[in-house]
């Protein structure tokens, strides 16, 4: 089992004269056993394992832990990427990450949490171009089947077309540092999208409370 | 000792910038100010005019100093009565837009009522101290600055990040201030500081992790 990780953006936005909307993004590839076994689709086709989110117009809904166990070892075996993660944000543009989480990577090392999400999203199901919590260091997507063309799409602030679209192959996906210009968006979803999302906080204790 | 100290507040930016066309965030900034008669007492400017009080900060062009708590009972009186600021603070940054905030900081405001902190800071910045244009880092949610001393023109500078010149520079007025929503559009820059400034600086800091933020 291995993820392969291969940087496709380490820029600014186009216009950002003054450097602070930087762009940091990954391809990923996640090579596991687990993706080619038949259980994973008889899994990810059953009806009784999702909570529909009404928020998203239950278009979009989530794995109920637990409720399988072989979606429950896969969530779990990506978690075991988090030093990797941890690596890769810290170690590969120290003045990006260093504008974003400004103490050093031992210092967030052993409070970062990693839960694996499941998410099926409906035909229609969309997400308008946005910006993730601030509570969240890095973001991961892998597809879990193949998605063809309904990757999530990364845009500028000052422009309506989109100038990466992630892949929809299964077993790959993408990772994004969560700055000023992780600008993303979900649409044209056709079919049931199934993917493994994977954000990344950080958790840090009261040092001056 | 400043048991007077008082803050208000002025909303002077809550919008969004034309270039912004997915309404992302939105530039919130207020001005701020202070009142309390220890603010305008002799004893104020004496102690932070004190040589044994200071710590050199190292950031920008070491030329900032930070005040050493514990070393003046008038300064550390100052730090301890603003931290009763904290819910005045989250209260402008949870009720002013709450779409930004629910956005940016995803638990119910009653959660960053009871696990945010503040950490007052005093700083001395010595002629010739700058800051090049930066965002704030991903801990701080909302940021204010209060001039101690008569601080002329040297208040901070904020920028939109296509443009060259400044939209808005902060007061220098003494116990005026500027505060600002770190999310989007918040650039900003400390330049020309031409004689030593004192200010005083607090940060409203993320919360500790609570494991309820994922109810999954």
């Amino acid at each position: 089992m291995t993820l392969e990780a291969n940087k496709i953006f380490d820029e600014y936005v186009p216009r950002d004269i003054h450097h602070v909307q930087p762009i940091l993004m990954w391809e990923l590839e996640w090579k596991t056993d687990l993706l080619n076994d038949p259980q994973l689709e008889t899994e990810l086709a059953r009806e009784d394992i999702w909570v529909m989110e009404s928020h998203h117009r239950n278009l979009r809904g989530y794995y109920d832990r637990k409720s399988s166990k072989f979606l429950e070892k896969l969530a779990y075996e990506f978690t075991k990427y988090k030093q990797q993660f941890t690596d890769m944000v810290f170690d590969t543009n120290k003045r990006t990450i260093g504008h974003y989480w400004a103490k050093p990577k031992e210092y967030y090392s052993g409070h970062l949490f990693m839960p694996p999400i499941i998410y099926k999203d409906m035909p229609t199901f969309d997400m308008v171009p946005h910006i993730d919590s601030s509570h969240i260091m890095i973001q991961s997507i892998i597809n879990l089947v193949d998605n063809g063309d309904m990757g999530t799409e990364f845009y500028y602030p000052d422009s309506h077309e989109p100038f990466y679209k992630s892949i929809g192959t299964k077993g790959k996906g993408g990772a994004f540092l969560n700055t000023h210009a992780s600008i993303h968006g979900i649409r044209n979803i056709t079919k049931p999208r199934y993917i493994l999302y994977v954000p990344m906080f950080f958790a840090y204790q009261l040092e001056t409370k | 000792m400043f048991d007077d100290l008082e803050l208000t507040t002025n909303k002077i930016y809550d919008r969004y910038l034309d270039k912004d066309l997915h309404k992302l965030f939105p530039q919130l900034i207020w001005e701020m100010s202070l009142s309390s008669n220890d603010l305008n007492s002799e004893e104020l400017l004496t102690e932070l005019n004190r040589e044994d009080i200071w710590a050199l900060a190292n950031r920008g062009n070491n030329l900032r100093y930070q005040y050493i708590n514990g070393s003046s009972v008038l300064l550390d009186s100052l730090n301890q009565s603003f931290k009763k600021f904290r819910p005045q603070l989250i209260d402008l940054m949870f009720d002013t837009n709450k779409q930004v905030a629910s956005q940016a900081w995803f638990m119910p405001k009653d959660h960053y009522l009871k696990n945010c902190h503040i950490d007052p800071i005093i700083y001395k910045d010595m002629p010739g101290y700058k800051m090049s244009v930066h965002k704030d880092n991903s801990h701080i949610m909302l940021q204010t600055l209060f001039n101690l001393s008569e601080n002329g023109s040297m208040g901070t500078e904020f920028f939109n990040s296509n443009e060259t010149e400044s939209f808005y520079k902060g007061s220098g007025g003494k116990c005026k201030g500027v505060c600002f929503l770190n999310v989007g559009e918040s650039a900003h820059i400390i330049r020309d500081i031409t004689d030593v400034r004192y200010i005083l600086y607090v940060a409203v800091y993320m919360p500790t992790w609570a494991k309820q933020w994922i109810g999954s």
